[in-house]
């Protein structure tokens, strides 16, 4: 905020002076060259390794981001042995369960459709312990669950970690929606399927990070890995969240550290200098090429919690209006919630948003590790 | 007095003479002995021996007395030998008439035919030549046609060399002439006044000619007769016609013949040639002009000297240090114009009096107040106004000079339509104050204080003010003629603030602060003419503020937060010696032995050990008592440099520095923004330490009137700073892990030609520099451009400048520059992948790509009033414009996400031309 005043003011200042602000746009920032992206890495718990291939694209261009497909991803070990993913279409790769040898080291080698080769550094394996437990406290400053974890090495190597998660909820939509006009039979009839209870999933889109360090022992105690406010309603029925856990090496630690803070902005007048962050991979025809993406052999732990600590509100929404049933039949539209009146001549009738709970993005279909 | 300059004019007048027409001596011989007599004694005694009669002033000679034993000698053998050796002349007529006269002999007959113009003249007569115009000039100020006695007066002189001492100043301010050059031609010896304007020049006795050089001030000389050591105070008159001797004289010989290189010393003339954008003479602009000289973008003054960061400079006023140069964020610099007498720029050679800054030193000198009389000056532009008093306190003894400025931008910007701009405010005010007094001849006293605030407010709600305050006393003491010594003490002080009030839940105060205090004692030891020994110390105590953070009004929510103050004593002991090992060399030759002490009371981060200093490796904190030394630097710094004359006009320097900076200035922004900090070295911030080695070629041509100089140099920097990515500096209680230290090598050729004098002034300067900075860990993740070397932000390899300025007459002049530079590096965002679940933006490698190139012509017409001695008001007008070709060279661009596109935009400060007009009063 604070930088954000200042360039404001800055820019005021200078027009005061008669500056003048014109669109730049150097050949430098519009290169149409597209580098490989690899994100994935090499799943050391005996399950299925994905490792997806995309490529980079133009600040200016907003189509969707193209994948790889066609290339040949093998995975080879120190010790010589050699594994190859299958591609599962749309630059997907897959690679069944296979025995990793925590001692050996591997590496990713990609071998392009235009023949360009790319090969990671060698790394180890990186264990991970499991995580001991997940808790969650009411924080009433933020008005915020903290959702912490807890992992302990009795080892002493693990030292840095990385945590991603899942969670899924449960919400409704702010009116039922009874009624449905079939198009077909130009009837009303009774709505069979229940489009007022949703189930939401949403994955993390920040890197949490912890380290053990500068610790003497290897336990990291309480470490927040997800704030969930209350307004956001996720907390009013029933809440769950999936915690997957990777130990790192420091190279890869301090990789997703610098990813962290440096692709958060962009540049302007008083922005911090910005750095490039790439990865462990290159092309072993010219080293100087982009190429994103951090190999890595972890092994996944995760473990999933519950709780329904019923904060939050019921979901409010405009008021529904009325409309008779013959002026509903001249022009069917929105949603229909029930009849009205002695007669039954009316209907009550709300919008989609305020009916449907998959216009929240969630859907109707009951996750499989939901509890009851 | 009329009488005097008449007779005066008339025995100079007559400068030729013919000994082969003296007449015929009569036989009678002479025989006599004296003994200690008077000369009237020997008169009366010649006059009865011969029959001449001697014409001579009596006083002149009352004080003489002379030894003579002869026998049988004529009367000019007798005279002769009289008079051999001593700076009498005498001349004898065809009537037997004997003048004695002092310096010139008498002319004892006319010229032939000068009653007869039509008789031929057959080239063996006489002829007299009247003195030339630049003579006559001379002539007419008495001082210079007098023959001054310097010592205790002998009627013999006997061979040697003596010392003359004496104050050169300015005649109509009693003000001291500083670096004046006081020379005879024959042998050739000089000297140059020192900072009280006292020299001390040692020469063979006997007849001389001493002449006086200073920039800005009209050369005089005097004549003298050196009989013993002596003293001589002399007065030197400024140049009348302002713009007719612009010159850099002190340098003018100093180019060629100093040890100094690489450094420029530009007066208050040659600055206000130079056009600027609101029409007031800049001091930091113009210095900009000079080779080897960078800024980082328009709205800034901060200076890079040499590869050098904006924090590497030394900028002295009276000795006291500056930190914030600059008003208005850069738009102006925080010199009064109308206060100042010169500015000397350090950039090679560092003398070892300076330390505490690897790339420069620029020393900013007021003058001082009119001895003599009261003087009310000033002057009046679009954006600023200011005025300066002056005038003495005890006549000739003491004088005062108090300047103000400031600026009535406000109803400027409030007179715009749009609503936004108008609630914005900014302004400006600077005031100096400069006292000075001669308690004696040995001893004098200097008191400056120094205050400048700057406001700017943007849409009525957010605040940020800053100032800069100082105070110096020095005194300045002479033991005797060879030794002395100057003391000073000074307090200075930079701070700023900033207030948000714009949302009240989120109004807040940002404070920082730095005060310094400082001591040091300068001495200066002519232990002979041909070793000159500087030897001083020094210290300074630091104190920081480098942050509070506070709520503004009881309904804001902000938490309050403070970073701890910061302590250090940075102590410094030096010697140097200049030593002239003969006309054509001269070696000078310094070390500096510096120490810094990182001082309690302080909290301070601990890091895990083998690991790097960053967040994730944090490790506790360690609390130091108050005073306690937390962190010890200090080493030698080394100072050398040698001057050899090739040819007369023709002179090779080389130069070694070493130098160690204890403070740095954090910013990672593009541009430098007002919120930057001041950091102290601590534990893990270590001092930078820069060495230079650099080599020039110097070169007057036309009688020194055309000056040309190559240097070249190669400068390593240990430790300079750098910012890792994503940090923001302001209010982080771990800076240690924001910043990123490299190490730089910068190396550059500077070319300049500079032509002062005449109808035609100005200079052409080129730069070819490089800057490149590599980071120490080349290893680590944090290394911009893998490990490897990259540009620094201000890194601009080609740098053209032209000064010109055409006088038309004396009144009225133009003036045309032309500047040309490489665009400065900047990193562009040049694409953005989608990887674990988010979009990323990735940025080309560090300062790779750069902004267009930079190119401006300035225009400027200065209009002097008329030079009437007498008239109640000098008055004149300057008309400028700045930009003139309109064009719009970015300062800055920068990029911002929309819609998930990333823009681009260039920023132009100045994209079209601005006429300015300011009116100049001095009364």
């Amino acid at each position: 905020m604070r930088d954000h005043l200042l360039k404001l003011s800055f820019i005021i200042l200078v027009l005061v002076l008669n500056s003048c602000i014109e669109p730049f746009s150097p050949p430098e920032i519009n290169s149409p060259d597209r580098y490989l992206v690899v994100d994935g890495f090499l799943n050391a718990s005996n399950d299925t390794s994905w490792i997806e291939l995309r490529h980079s694209q133009n600040t200016n261009d907003n189509a969707t981001y193209s994948v790889e497909s066609g290339a040949r991803l093998t995975v080879e070990s120190e010790g010589g042995s050699i594994y190859t993913f299958a591609e599962y279409g749309s630059g997907r790769y897959r690679l069944l369960p296979i025995n990793i040898s925590p001692a050996d080291k591997y590496r990713l080698r990609i071998k392009r459709t235009n023949g360009q080769e790319y090969l990671s550094e060698y790394v180890k394996v990186s264990l991970t312990p499991p995580i001991d437990s997940i808790n969650y406290r009411y924080d009433a400053g933020r008005d915020a669950m903290v959702i912490q974890v807890n992992t302990h090495d009795q080892t002493n190597k693990t030292q840095f970690y990385r945590w991603k998660f899942e969670e899924t909820y449960q919400y409704r939509s702010a009116y039922i929606s009874s009624l449905v006009y079939n198009p077909e039979t130009k009837q009303i009839d009774y709505r069979n399927e229940d489009i007022n209870l949703c189930w939401a999933t949403k994955k993390s889109n920040t890197i949490i990070l912890g380290s053990t360090i500068k610790l003497t022992s290897d336990i990291i105690k309480d470490l927040p890995i997800n704030v969930v406010a209350v307004n956001t309603n996720k907390l009013y029925i029933k809440y769950s969240i999936l915690v997957k856990q990777y130990g790192l090496s420091q190279e890869e630690f301090e990789y997703w550290t610098n990813l962290a803070k440096t692709t958060q902005g962009t540049g302007s007048l008083f922005d911090p200098q910005p750095s490039q962050v790439t990865g462990n991979i290159k092309n072993v025809a010219d080293v100087k090429e982009l190429v994103f993406g951090y190999f890595s052999v972890s092994k996944e732990e995760k473990k999933r919690i519950f709780m329904t600590p019923y904060l939050g509100q019921f979901p409010r929404c405009d008021p529904p209006d009325t409309v008779s049933v013959g002026d509903y039949m001249n022009s069917p539209a929105g949603y229909l919630m029930h009849y009205h009146g002695k007669n039954q001549d009316t209907l009550i009738r709300t919008s989609y948003g305020c009916a449907d709970c998959r216009a929240q993005g969630g859907t109707t279909v009951k996750p499989s590790f939901w509890e009851f | 007095m009329k009488r005097l300059l008449l007779f005066t004019f008339l025995s100079c007048c007559l400068l030729s003479f013919d000994q082969s027409v003296a007449q015929t001596v009569p036989d009678k011989k002479i025989t006599m002995r004296l003994d200690s007599a008077r000369f009237n004694d020997f008169v009366k005694q010649v006059e009865s021996q011969t029959g001449y009669y001697f014409y001579y002033d009596a006083t002149r000679f009352d004080s003489l007395t002379l030894d003579l034993n002869v026998t049988d000698l004529t009367v000019r053998e007798v005279l002769d030998q009289v008079f051999r050796g001593s700076e009498f002349e005498y001349a004898i007529d065809d009537q037997k008439r004997i003048f004695v006269t002092q310096g010139q002999r008498i002319i004892t007959q006319l010229q032939p035919g000068l009653f007869n113009p039509d008789a031929a003249i057959d080239g063996s007569g006489i002829t007299y030549e009247g003195p030339d115009d630049a003579m006559k000039e001379k002539l007419l100020s008495s001082a210079e046609s007098k023959v001054h006695d310097i010592g205790i007066k002998k009627h013999r002189i006997t061979p040697g060399n003596s010392t003359m001492t004496g104050y050169v100043r300015n005649a109509i301010t009693g003000e001291p002439v500083i670096g004046a050059a006081v020379f005879i031609d024959s042998p050739s010896i000089g000297v140059t006044t020192d900072a009280l304007g006292l020299y001390s020049l040692t020469i063979p006795r006997g007849k001389q000619v001493v002449r006086i050089k200073s920039f800005g001030m009209r050369e005089t000389q005097r004549q003298i007769v050196l009989y013993s050591n002596g003293k001589l105070d002399i007065e030197m008159r400024e140049s009348v016609i302002a713009l007719k001797e612009v010159s850099v004289k002190a340098g003018m010989d100093k180019n060629v013949v100093s040890t100094q290189m690489g450094q420029v010393k530009l007066n208050i003339k040659n600055l206000k040639q130079v056009p600027t954008v609101f029409g007031e003479t800049d001091l930091l602009r113009t210095i900009m002009t000079l080779p080897g000289i960078k800024s980082v973008g328009e709205n800034s003054t901060g200076l890079n000297v040499r590869g050098g960061s904006t924090d590497q400079n030394l900028i002295l006023y009276n000795d006291a240090v500056i930190y914030n140069p600059s008003h208005l964020f850069g738009f102006f610099s925080a010199f009064n114009p109308d206060v100042l007498r010169d500015v000397e720029l350090y950039k090679s050679t560092i003398p070892s009096k300076y330390g505490g800054r690897l790339a420069s030193v620029l020393d900013i000198n007021s003058r001082d107040g009119n001895k003599k009389k009261y003087v009310v000056s000033g002057g009046i532009g679009l954006l600023t106004g200011r005025l300066t008093v002056e005038g003495p306190l005890v006549k000739d003894k003491s004088s005062f000079l108090l300047g103000g400025r400031s600026t009535y931008s406000n109803w400027l910007i409030r007179a715009l339509d749009n609503p936004e701009y108008n609630k914005s405010s900014a302004s400006f005010y600077d005031v100096n104050l400069h006292v000075n007094h001669e308690i004696n001849e040995k001893n004098s006293l200097f008191l400056t204080a120094y205050t400048s605030d700057d406001r700017f407010r943007l849409y009525g709600d957010t605040l940020y003010t800053y100032q800069n305050q100082l105070a110096a006393l020095k005194w300045k003491h002479t033991f005797n003629t060879k030794f002395y010594s100057e003391y000073t003490v000074s307090h200075s002080k930079y701070q700023y603030a900033m207030g948000a009030s714009g949302l009240p839940l989120n109004s807040f105060d940002l404070k920082f602060n730095i005060q310094q205090s400082n001591f040091k004692a300068d001495f200066s030891y002519v232990l002979d003419p041909r070793h000159t020994l500087d030897f001083g110390l020094s210290s300074i105590y630091y104190k920081l503020s480098p942050g509070t953070f506070t709520p503004r009004g009881s309904e804001s929510l902000i938490r309050p937060d403070e970073l701890e103050k910061e302590q250090g004593l940075e102590s410094a002991v030096y010697i140097e010696d200049k030593f002239e090992v003969n006309p054509r060399l001269s070696l000078t030759g310094g070390i500096r032995f510096s120490f810094f002490q990182y001082l309690g009371p302080k909290t301070i981060n601990k890091y895990v050990p083998g690991f790097p200093i960053d967040y994730p490796y944090q490790d506790g904190t360690e609390t130091f008592g108050k005073n306690k030394k937390i962190q010890n630097y200090g080493g030698p710094e080394f100072r050398a440099s040698m001057r050899y004359s090739v040819l007369d006009n023709l002179s090779l320097k080389v130069s070694y520095n070493t130098l160690r900076q204890y403070i740095h200035l954090l910013t990672n922004t593009m541009s430098v923004s007002p919120t930057d900090i001041w950091k102290l070295s601590d534990r893990y911030v270590k001092p930078q330490i820069g060495d230079q080695v650099s080599l020039g070629l110097y070169r007057n041509f036309r009688g020194n009137k055309i000056e040309v100089s190559l240097e070249g140099y190669y400068k390593n920097i240990k430790n300079f700073l750098d910012y890792k990515g994503g940090d923001s500096l302001i209010m982080n209680h771990d800076i240690e892990a924001a910043v990123l230290n490299t190490n730089a090598k910068a190396y550059g050729i500077e070319f300049m030609m500079k032509k002062m004098t005449g109808k035609l002034n100005g200079w052409i300067s080129y730069t070819y520099a490089r800057t490149l900075l590599r980071a120490v860990d080349r290893e680590s993740a944090d290394a911009p451009n893998d490990g490897n070397y990259y540009p620094s932000n201000y890194d601009k390899p080609h740098d053209f400048t032209m000064i010109t300025n055409y006088r038309l007459s004396h009144r009225f002049s133009v003036s045309l520059n032309f500047t040309y530079s490489t665009g400065r590096p900047y990193t562009p965002p040049i694409g953005k992948y989608y990887i674990d679940g988010a979009q990323r933006v990735y940025y080309a490698d560090r300062n790779q790509f750069r902004i267009p190139d930079y190119y401006r012509a300035d225009f400027a017409m200065n209009i002097e009033g008329n030079h009437k001695v007498k008239k109640l008001a000098h008055s004149s007008w300057t008309l400028s414009v700045y930009n003139l070709l309109g064009r719009k060279n970015p300062s800055s661009v920068y990029f911002q996400t929309k819609d998930g596109q990333v823009n681009g935009y260039q920023l132009s400060i100045f994209g079209q031309p601005i006429p300015t007009i300011t009116y100049n009063f001095r009364f």
